[in-house]
């Protein structure tokens, strides 16, 4: 996902530079108040662990192989901040020595895997580790978070693509976040065992994690802005070609348009008196508020139930 | 900013001049970054084979990211895609022939000359400077392994022992991070530079 330069436009790039160095500026601020004169040596030394660990390479079946990206587990096991300014070292030398990711594009690298990858990463384990009570389920925690941060940084490096004019964004945005639906599965497996054996060791010897973890009603409420972000600025770049499914009841002869969605509450994703984007962008809130509700109902039970001890990171 | 720090700061006012020209001037105009990049070789001697290892890379994901966007279009203007799949390689020559010339250590001077944060420049410094110690420390859990017979292991055991692997070097990672904090400390240093 490292973006070379030449196919991101100035003003895109800009922007996305403008954004990272905001949120690389309140990284350095809070990595500073939160671990003082340690924070050189922790942040120079465990970047470049991160840097090691990615060149760890893992076997996959046809002769090849893969390796850690890391944005998501970098925030989860360093904190979103620490996590952040590791990731954002990472590529500034991958940039000046490898010429893996462009200079001009380095803002939009540290913005797509940084701050993207480490934020999300991080909101999105804090907000399902309430739910686990085991060390397999912080790993699988760990790795569901890996997943979404991935495929999230795919679709906002798909919307930087073709907002710069190279690319035309239905066909990039499905292919990007296709692509890297898959890539995210490896990326979950290693980002939850690599947590489960930092967990262990962490057990044995007891290592605390580089930053505080964010607040959970700051994830929730970090969670909810996203995903209404999500849906609010993506809303009207939806794509009007039929998805996987409608194609094929197409082909098969068996798509039914008019009555297969009219049962639904909001046919089509739409509320007929709201116009076409305003119904979409009020009907995909309305989805994430149904969602925010059951997961609010599903934790609230869940912690009800008493649970056993775990280690914290 | 002294003397020192002069040189590589406008190094990368240079190169960012240089990578702005490549993306934003006419596309013909860009071919002229060639000569100039040959002249820079000639005073500055650059390791050719070593240049085309480091640009083969990106002119590998020039052609694919040209494919993909003329792919997106459905084909309906090919221009754009393959102007910016010619940028992108012009661009990437003029990086790999900075980093080519210009070590990390002389970055991380200009960054500092430029007014980037210490915290950073002062990370990225020691980034540098542990990245051989822990890809030592990589190799040297990699051979255990193997040795101990990890090699043979299934798939799956094969994918956990080596996410295991990256656990203990980032537990390593903090443990040396803590251990070059003290050291740091004992010989008198500290995170407010004395005036």
């Amino acid at each position: 996902m490292h973006l070379p330069d030449g196919f991101l436009s100035l003003p895109v790039a800009a922007s996305a530079g403008a954004a990272s160095t905001a949120a690389v500026g309140i990284a350095l601020r809070r990595c500073r108040a939160t671990l003082d004169d340690r924070a050189e040596a922790l942040l120079g030394v465990t970047a470049a662990g991160v840097f090691a660990a990615q060149m760890v390479n893992f076997p996959i079946p046809g002769g090849t192989s893969g390796h850690l990206l890391g944005g998501a587990l970098a925030g989860i096991l360093l904190g979103p901040w620490a996590g952040l300014l590791a990731i954002t070292c990472v590529l500034i030398v991958q940039c000046f020595v490898f010429a893996d990711g462009g200079l001009l594009a380095l803002g939009a690298n540290v913005f797509n895997i940084g701050v993207i990858g480490c934020l999300s990463g991080h909101f999105i384990w804090s907000l399902a580790r309430p739910l686990a009570t085991s060390r397999t389920q912080q790993a699988l925690a760990a790795g569901v978070a890996a997943w979404c941060a991935t495929v999230l940084a795919a679709a906002v490096c798909a919307v930087e693509l073709s907002l710069s004019g190279t690319f035309g964004f239905a066909r990039t945005f499905s292919l990007m976040v296709g692509v890297h639906a898959v890539i995210g599965v490896g990326e979950a497996i290693i980002s939850g065992m690599v947590l489960a054996a930092w967990l262990e060791r962490q057990r044995r010897v007891g290592v605390e994690s580089l930053t505080p973890s964010v607040r959970p009603e700051a994830a929730i409420v970090g969670g909810i802005a996203l995903a209404a972000t999500i849906v609010v600025v993506l809303a009207p770049f939806s794509s009007e070609v039929p998805d996987g499914l409608e194609r094929t009841l197409g082909w098969l002869g068996a798509s039914d348009e008019g009555s297969s969605n009219a049962a639904g509450l909001f046919p089509d994703y739409q509320i007929p008196m709201l116009g076409e984007w305003g119904g979409t962008v009020a009907a995909g809130l309305f989805g994430v508020g149904i969602l925010v509700a059951s997961a609010w109902l599903v934790t609230r039970l869940r912690l009800a139930k008493p649970a056993p001890s775990v280690p914290s990171t | 900013m002294n003397g020192q720090s002069r040189a590589p700061a406008a190094k990368l006012i240079g190169l960012l001049v240089l990578l702005v020209f490549a993306a934003a001037a006419p596309l013909l105009w860009t071919f002229a970054l060639f000569p100039v990049l040959a002249v820079v070789g000639v005073i500055v001697p650059i390791q050719w084979r070593r240049f085309v290892r480091r640009l083969a890379p990106i002119i590998v994901i020039a052609g694919v990211m040209g494919i993909g966007a003329f792919w997106s279009h459905s084909g309906a203007s090919s221009r754009r895609p393959l102007e910016a799949a010619v940028r992108a390689v012009v661009a990437g020559c003029v990086l790999a022939a900075f980093g080519e010339t210009t070590s990390l250590i002389e970055v991380i001077r200009g960054m500092r000359a430029l007014g980037t944060p210490a915290l950073l420049t002062s990370a990225l410094g020691l980034m540098l400077r542990s990245i051989d110690v822990l890809g030592d420390e990589r190799e040297a859990l990699l051979r255990s392994r193997a040795a101990r017979g990890g090699e043979r292991a299934s798939r799956w055991d094969e994918w956990r022992g080596r996410a295991g692997l990256i656990g203990i070097l980032l537990m390593r990672a903090v443990d040396r991070a803590e251990r070059v904090h003290r050291a740091m400390k004992a010989r008198g240093w500290s995170a407010e530079p004395k005036r």
